[in-house]
């Protein structure tokens, strides 16, 4: 069972890609060492720290809680896959901006995790900041810089928004 | 010639992009070659055991294993690892003969992936015999205790005892003594990146190729060499350019970059290891946990004449270096911000079945000021007079510094006082103390903690040797120990470009930044203008012994390292710039860019001046100068201990206000901190965003220490906490409101004026969070002598009052 080997294609950053897993091969492993995304940070491997959060069909998950092969034909996006022709996600920015980060070793699974949450709250509270945020672990920030982050980012994105609307209706 | 402008700041910082970007070249990003084995751990499941034996053979013949080492097989090719203190037991970083802790590696087996080499451990047959285990430093200490290391009769590995002053006449004439028995807990304040090694031997060289997430102090790399069998400079330590947090924990690498070489060496090829979490919360390092007691002799009006302290250091199953220096901090600044005269420290190190210690964040700081702020708020309490008044009252005066402590630290600069009073002001202009009323008045139990303490930064290493007596340094043949100093590198390319190598690297502290700041600054350029490579390579990038990131020492010295080189440039483009403008050196200008001569329309651009210098070298007059300079600088007023084990133990000495509220349910007892205010002299600020995020980080490393994390073990020595679910780090949801501020007390000692302020609250917050749980508990006489406060610990004090 150990040495099966198992074909999969799956879409990374809008990209379609394929490899060969071994089916108790992780998520993470898979994307770090096969196809060599080392954005994708790993920091406990059971699932507590959030560092190795990707989007799986734009739904954050661990990646270090999935098998490869569980990825099979679907979506991923990892943090090198955010940033769209060299710009930063305004996500990215923020965190830029407000010291959200420090070592950045949690960063990834922080931006990605707040992208998400900006997504299903366009206009967070810092409650609902802090409380959407505190399944990713950071020990350098204290949390400061990430939630002035993820709430500006908020801000921008809803701006951003406004103004695409604007333009679409004139 | 000293320039004089405000250090140039930048949205963000240089090494941001890269980070947000996913492109951080972390220690398990590294490429490998298709030789390299990949290393997993075989780790005792048991406190205390002796091994009857090990079968290699299940796990030998698992697909794809290659080796399987342990501490018999290891020995051919390393060494014990040397300790400070003479005669210690053996540290070898792996089990021989016994195990003395849950998680102490007893093999390694190497494979051709990871996948592999855990399938090899699974398979791997050990045989114990199980012994008793003891894990409280008490009980270690005690005669009849079981003992870890048979040959060396007894757990208590050190001990020693210091004097200062006349502390038996200031106890005599005490108006009132105030005594206190207290314990401080056992944690390790995890870097989200655990360690990573990978190492090849060069038989031709008879030499080793390490990569690792090593913060230094490369102090342990002769540590490291001496167990290697090889001079220091056969070590070519290589550091990622990015380490996922350090925090003093990744000093303690050394011994699995000692076993993993040796690996290496023995297989004939490169072999890479990865920590996982559990192996890092059973097997890395942690603070050592304490028990103490404190007392002080105290006058009728509230002022501490002497202080006599107890102190019992747990450090684990074995005593390695940099231990015993875990109790130093505990002597070399005893009296903190307070005008304590004398001073009578016991201290000793005892062994038990737990996890061996080093270096944390703070690193003895935050033990020894828990010790005195809790002293400090009984004093309060037994004369009646405010915590905060009688702080006051034994402050020293602004108009004191410099000021020689008792100890022999050289206090810099301060004004206690001056920063004190800013932290109230927040307090008040944010009204605590009304909150806490209303909150009170809704039935909720709300208290407001403080901490005042001095911050010491960029250690002497001198201050290690403490751990010998004053007869051991006197004997013939000592080599006496002092100073902290690093290197910096500055060149001028063809283009006109800048760059800087430094000798550490950070871990997300943002040295490249500041570095840029500093040059920027001296050349009057813009921060984005300066390339700064600050990773380690110790095969080009010069380093010393006190080199590392550690002690809050970049600012200090690596900073004085950079403007002195920065500095020494500027001098030799000016004489340069002389030859081609005509105008003496010192009617010469730098800034943005241009070379210009004072109140004269003739100039030049520093990429005109690079070209000239670099091209057409032949026709310029003087051959000294130079486009690259490389200076040290070592931090002023350091010396080694003298006879009376008197030392200045640091070359800055910053203060740290704090305050904090903290809410606790009056149902479930979960305590909560609501607010932090932290107010710290940090001498002049080179880059105060830095600073900021180096404070919020070190209020929640010391909220952790204070509520939440335990290394915590059950009385066989079993450790219950070795995974995050049960290892309770701070989030997002449990990190405080902040208001941080820093007050600039100029050092007149450092070449910028800066003070180290890296550990920060990390060493204060356990303390400030202690004093607020006693006063929201104030109606049960609420006294919090132990950390963590949990919430049975507080349902106690509540149940004993009731």
């Amino acid at each position: 069972m150990f040495g099966e080997r198992i074909a999969l294609d799956l879409e990374v950053n809008g990209k379609p890609l394929s490899g060969v897993a071994e089916p108790r091969t992780l998520l993470s492993d898979f994307l770090r060492h096969n196809l060599g995304f080392t954005g994708v940070h790993v920091g406990c491997e059971h699932g507590v720290c959030g560092a190795c959060t990707v989007l799986l069909d734009d739904q954050p998950v661990r990646s270090c809680l999935m098998f490869a092969v569980q990825a099979r034909h679907h979506s991923i996006t990892t943090i090198e896959g955010l940033a769209k022709g060299g710009e930063m996600h305004p996500v990215q920015d923020a965190f830029r901006r407000h010291h959200g980060l420090q070592c950045g070793f949690c960063t990834p699974g922080m931006v990605l995790t707040a992208v998400d949450l900006i997504q299903r709250e366009p206009d967070p509270s810092e409650r609902s900041v802090r409380e959407g945020m505190s399944g990713n672990l950071c020990r350098c920030t204290g949390y400061e810089g990430i939630v002035q982050a993820v709430l500006a980012a908020a801000k921008d994105l809803k701006r951003q928004s406004q103004s695409n609307r604007t333009e679409e209706t004139q | 010639m000293q320039i004089d402008r405000p250090f140039p700041q930048i949205e963000g910082r240089l090494e941001d992009a890269r980070l947000l970007f996913g492109r951080g070249r972390y220690i398990d990003d590294l490429p490998v070659g298709p030789s390299t084995l990949h290393a997993a751990f075989t780790r005792s499941p048991y406190g205390h055991a002796t091994i009857a034996g090990i079968n290699k053979d299940a796990a030998l013949a698992v697909d794809g294993v290659v080796a399987v080492y342990t501490a018999a097989d290891l020995g051919a090719v390393l060494d014990p690892f040397p300790s400070i203190v003479r005669g210690a037991p053996e540290y070898r970083g792996i089990a021989t003969g016994k195990v003395r802790y849950v998680g102490e590696p007893v093999a390694v087996v190497l494979a051709r992936d990871r996948y592999a080499a855990e399938d090899g451990v699974s398979a791997l047959d050990i045989a114990y015999e199980a012994l008793p285990a003891v894990v409280d430093v008490d009980a270690a200490a005690a005669e009849t205790a079981p003992l870890l290391h048979d040959d060396f009769g007894t757990n208590v590995v050190w001990r020693n005892r210091y004097r200062y002053g006349d502390p038996e006449t200031a106890f005599r004439e005490a108006d009132r003594i105030v005594g206190i028995d207290l314990k401080f807990p056992k944690y390790n304040s995890t870097p989200l990146e655990t360690y990573g090694v990978i190492a090849e031997y060069l038989p031709e060289t008879d030499g080793y190729v390490i990569h690792g997430n090593f913060q230094g102090p490369f102090s342990l790399m002769p540590v490291l060499a001496r167990a290697l069998r090889v001079p220091d400079s056969r070590i070519r330590m290589v550091v990622p350019q990015d380490i996922g947090g350090s925090f003093g924990i990744k000093a303690m690498i050394y011994p699995y970059m000692g076993l993993i070489a040796a690996c290496a060496r023995l297989a004939e090829r490169p072999v890479k290891w990865i920590e996982d979490r559990a192996e890092h919360l059973l097997g890395s390092a942690s603070g050592t946990d304490r028990n103490s007691h404190i007392e002080a002799a105290v006058s009728r009006d509230g002022l501490v004449r002497a202080i006599r302290m107890n102190i019992r250091e747990n450090v684990g199953a074995y005593l390695r270096a940099p231990e015993p220096s875990c109790v130093m901090r505990s002597l070399t600044t005893f009296s903190g911000p307070y005008r304590i005269e004398s001073g009578e420290i016991e201290a000793a190190c005892v062994l038990t079945n737990t996890l061996p210690t080093g270096l944390n964040r703070g690193y003895g700081g935050q033990q020894y000021m828990f010790s005195l702020e809790r002293l400090m708020d009984a004093i309060a309490r037994e004369t009646g007079i405010d915590r905060i008044e009688v702080r006051r009252r034994n402050f020293l005066k602004a108009a004191e510094f410099p000021y020689r402590t008792t100890t022999g630290s050289y206090y810099d600069s301060g004004d206690y006082h001056g920063c004190l009073e800013r932290a109230l002001d927040y307090l008040r202009n944010e009204g605590w103390e009304r909150m806490r009323e209303e909150l009170r008045a809704s039935g909720r139990l709300v208290g407001i903690g403080v901490a005042t303490c001095v911050h010491s930064a960029a250690s002497n290493i001198g201050y290690v040797t403490l751990a010998l007596s004053p007869e051991e340094r006197a004997k013939r043949g000592y080599n006496a120990k002092s100073g902290t100093n690093d290197f910096a590198h500055i060149a001028l390319d063809a283009s006109g470009r800048l760059r800087v190598q430094i000798g550490t690297a950070g871990a997300g502290q943002g040295h490249a930044t500041a570095v840029a700041q500093i040059v920027a600054r001296e050349f009057g350029l813009g921060v984005r203008d300066i390339d700064v490579i600050d990773r380690i390579d110790t095969e080009t990038t010069p380093w010393t012994i006190t080199t590392g990131t550690y002690a809050s020492r970049f600012s200090v010295v690596v900073g004085g390292a950079v403007q002195r080189a920065a500095a020494r440039l500027a001098d030799h483009l000016r004489i340069i710039a002389s030859s081609l403008l005509d105008a003496p050196p010192d009617q010469i200008d730098i800034e943005e860019g241009m070379i210009r001569v004072r109140n004269s329309n003739s100039s030049l651009s520093l990429r005109q001046l690079a070209g000239a210098a670099q091209w057409n070298r032949g026709d310029l007059p003087d051959d000294v100068v130079q486009l690259h300079v490389s200076e040290s600088y070592g931090a002023p007023n350091l010396r080694s201990p003298d006879s009376e084990n008197r030392v200045n133990a640091a070359a800055t000495y910053g203060f740290m206000a704090d305050f904090a509220m903290v809410e606790i349910d009056p149902v479930t007892f979960v305590p909560r901190v609501l607010k932090y205010i932290a107010v710290h002299d940090v001498g002049t600020a080179i880059n105060p965003q830095l600073i900021r995020g180096q404070i919020a980080g070190g209020i929640v490393h010391g909220l952790g220490g204070a509520l939440y994390e335990h290394l915590d073990y059950d009385e066989s020595g079993q450790m219950m906490s070795a995974s995050f679910m049960d290892y309770l780090c701070p989030t997002a949801s449990e990190a405080p409101q902040m208001s941080i501020d820093h007050f600039d007390a100029k050092s007149p000692f450092t070449v910028l004026g800066v003070k180290g302020c890296g550990e920060n609250s990390a060493m204060s917050a356990p303390a400030a969070i202690a004093s607020a749980v006693d006063d929201a508990l104030s109606e049960f006489n609420g006294s919090i002598a132990e950390l963590p406060v949990t919430p049975p610990a507080i349902w106690r004090q509540v149940a004993g009052a009731s």
